[in-house]
């Protein structure tokens, strides 16, 4: 077997294999520490909010709308692109079909795609460039952190330099690109994909069981 | 003429930018702050930060990529053969062509927030007599010395050539005649060598070429020393202003702050 | 009698306590934070001064490393291959006190702000037990919370200066103050503060419940609202201090309890 075999083969199952059994682990062992029944009287229903928090988080409430802009602008137009891209490029359809799913659906238009891979690799230069300049970041930030979303960045990098889609090599360095990715992903901070739902939920149950906007 | 006279002298013009470089380097040294002060003024804004890195990151993927398209033929395809280079230059190719349009809305965003301090003014003639930084001493200077206003032209108008040009070629179905993508292609290797050849001495100077200017574009912050040794005209004024801002300041707390309630 | 305030400082103790109170809620936040510092633009501390050491996830910073180091789910793994976090110190907990303690007022604007919903105030709640039960908190809140404990009011206020006070009340207003009546609808709770420094709150409270015919009183026994517990963070002076009200509120078999505007003891009582 040659190296594009096996990337595209063995370490293709071993990837998806540890991305999933790892990030189930993870949640898994996230959520066995329970939680203590609060006893207090409730004025609101937790599982309502615990929906509502969720979904509250998406946009900036609380008077904090032009202070977070930047950030917001920025980290929108990456996510967003990043999803359009990861589930309506043809390329992508075509693979979850027949590798995943055994099914697909109507893909974007060749320019739809560029446009959101623009929009995700904008709004990836611009949070790097938040990342390395303002002080709180500089402060807070980790390995991880960085490693994190370069890495995100050479996937993304990879797949548009594949772009013609006439060379297996290229597709092949894309897909090594994303296995690590996928290896990577339950280790680290990219979890945050799967996490941010229970973190919001957890805390707008806390709160609107107290009757307060979480 | 593309692969003839264009890129033989745009490759020799490279290689005499680099090893300009090297040689001021070498003949002038790291250009260093005599000392630190304690505190630091506001150079520049968190818009015009995050537009010079979102030019500077697009700009290094486009040149890289561009320059593999240019030269790879003579430079990379014999060392690693005919089938490897198809793939590179496929590669090249594409990703070149993604992030030329974000490039393009990025300079022409750059022009926009940096215009104001580029205009020529008198000082720059002073400052041009004196030989600039290429001597040890003291020149003044506003904001930009003439060296940064020369970049900042040549970039923002070869910015303009480049993604012109690059739209034209991007996007071939928005000319009119075959000449038109000719000339589009002498114009877009003219200007991206050109370009490319004063990036690194801006890339030099700004990062290991003069202690303290990096500063300035990753915090928005430079130490004050270090702003009247290089730009001193600029930072008198820069002082004088964040003098009477904190005057302001004292003032508003100082009405604010009134007496207990009384019981 | 023993302090709340622990022998001597432990490192351990603290990062047994911070371990303990993770439960799924607390680790979910724990995991969920990007680094993304959306939080500093809501902190008070920060917009002030500017130090990035006031960003709320930073004053995490001990209560997360020991959590990654000791209870996450691949925490036995990456201490093996040596990616875990170092063991908490010391003097990183003391050099932390300040940021737990007096740079933050627990007001909540960085839960609201946080685009990942993580309950940071609720964190640093939390935090705060970990950091009283290991000896790293400020010296005066051990000290109001041992005063609470004995004798009842953290500025040690009792029963005699409260009479006093009210009888002084009573002169003024002309209005007297029921003491320990069975059956009221509302039994008032102070803070004492209130009691030493503005005491016509009492003369106000008899006023308004004369108008509005609503029958009140407050208790000798136990008549502090404040509780230094929640403050400091430790559940067991906490559940002490709001006992007592609990206790006497069913004892004179009131309806309502009314808390003066103290944060802390409101939260309790809720």
């Amino acid at each position: 077997m040659d190296i594009i075999g096996f990337i595209e083969g063995p370490l293709w199952y071993f990837s998806a294999t540890v991305f999933v059994a790892g990030a189930l682990w993870r949640l898994a062992g996230i959520l066995r520490f329970g939680r203590k029944p609060d006893l207090s009287v409730p004025r609101g229903s937790a599982l309502a909010w615990a929906v509502r928090g969720f979904f509250l988080h998406f946009v900036p409430h609380g008077g904090f709308g032009r202070r977070t802009a930047f950030h917001l602008f920025a980290g929108y137009l990456f996510h967003i692109g990043l999803l359009l891209l990861l589930f309506w490029a043809a390329p992508h359809v075509a693979f979850l079909e027949r590798r995943v799913l055994g099914f697909g659906w109507e893909p974007l238009p060749h320019w739809g795609f560029v446009v959101a891979a623009e929009a995700a690799f904008a709004g990836l230069i611009l949070l790097w460039f938040r990342r390395i300049s303002d002080p709180v970041l500089r402060t807070i930030s980790d390995a991880d952190d960085h490693i994190g979303s370069w890495l995100t960045f050479v996937v993304m990098l990879t797949g548009c330099l594949a772009l013609q889609e006439s060379h297996a090599e290229l597709r092949a360095l894309h897909m090594l690109t994303v296995e690590l990715w996928l290896i990577y992903f339950p280790f680290s901070r990219l979890m945050h994909a799967v996490t941010f739902v229970f973190s919001r939920s957890y805390t707008g149950a806390t709160y609107g069981r107290r009757g307060v906007t979480p | 003429m593309r692969n003839g006279p264009i890129s033989t002298y745009g490759g020799w013009l490279l290689a005499a930018a680099a090893a300009g470089v090297g040689l001021f380097y070498v003949a002038r040294g790291r250009i260093r702050l005599s000392c630190c002060s304690s505190r630091t003024l506001p150079r520049f804004t968190h818009a015009e930060r995050a537009a010079h890195w979102f030019v500077a990151a697009t700009f290094i993927l486009l040149a890289v990529s561009g320059l593999v398209i240019l030269f790879g033929k003579y430079v990379l395809q014999p060392v690693i053969g005919v089938g490897a280079f198809a793939v590179v230059a496929s590669a090249a190719l594409q990703g070149h062509n993604l992030f030329g349009p974000l490039f393009a809305v990025g300079i022409v965003a750059m022009f926009v927030l940096y215009i104001k301090d580029n205009w020529p003014r008198g000082a720059d003639v002073a400052w041009v007599l004196k030989g600039g930084m290429f001597f040890k001493g003291h020149v003044s200077s506003w904001k930009f010395n003439l060296g940064e206003k020369t970049w900042f032209w040549i970039s923002s108008l070869g910015g303009f050539a480049l993604a012109g040009s690059g739209l034209l070629l991007d996007f071939p179905w928005l000319a009119q005649t075959v000449q038109q993508l000719q000339l589009a292609h002498i114009v877009h290797v003219i200007a991206a060598l050109a370009v490319i050849a004063a990036s690194l001495g801006h890339m030099y100077l700004g990062t290991i070429g003069v202690e303290g200017a990096l500063e300035g574009m990753t915090t928005g912050r430079v130490d004050e020393t270090w702003a009247l040794e290089h730009h001193d005209l600029w930072a008198k004024d820069m002082i004088a202003a964040e003098a009477e801002k904190a005057k302001t300041t004292t003032l508003a707390s100082s009405s604010v702050s009134g007496g207990a309630p009384a019981e | 009698m023993t302090s709340v305030r622990p022998q001597a400082k432990s490192a351990s103790a603290a990062v047994e306590k911070f371990l303990a109170l993770t439960d799924a809620a607390v680790a979910s936040y724990l995991e969920a934070c990007v680094h993304c510092g959306e939080c500093a633009e809501a902190c008070h501390f920060y917009l002030v001064t500017e130090d990035p050491r006031y960003t709320p996830t930073h004053k995490l910073r001990p209560m997360a490393r020991a959590y990654r180091r000791h209870k996450a789910p691949f925490a036995p793994l990456k201490r093996a291959l040596g990616l875990a976090p170092s063991e908490v110190t010391e003097a990183e907990l003391e050099e932390w006190a300040p940021l737990v303690y007096d740079s933050c007022t627990l007001c909540g604007r960085c839960t609201v702000v946080c685009p990942m919903g993580i309950d940071i105030a609720g964190a640093i709640r939390k935090m705060r037990e970990g950091m009283t039960a290991g000896g790293f908190a400020p010296a005066d809140l051990y000290k109001a919370a041992d005063l609470a404990i004995a004798t009842g009011s953290p500025l040690g206020v009792r029963e005699k200066a409260l009479r006093k006070t009210i009888e002084i009340q009573e002169k003024k207003t002309g209005i007297p103050v029921p003491l320990d009546r069975k059956g009221a609808d509302y039994l008032v709770i102070l803070s004492a503060m209130e009691i030493v420094g503005f005491p016509c709150t009492i003369g106000a409270l008899a006023k308004l419940f004369k108008q509005a015919g609503i029958s009140w009183t407050i208790s000798t026994k136990t008549f502090e609202a404040t509780n230094f517990g929640i403050q400091m963070g430790s559940r067991e002076v906490a559940a002490t201090l709001v006992g007592r009200i609990v206790a006497v509120a069913e004892e004179l078999g009131v309806k309502y309890v009314i808390s003066p505007e103290c944060g802390h003891a409101y939260g309790a009582l809720k």
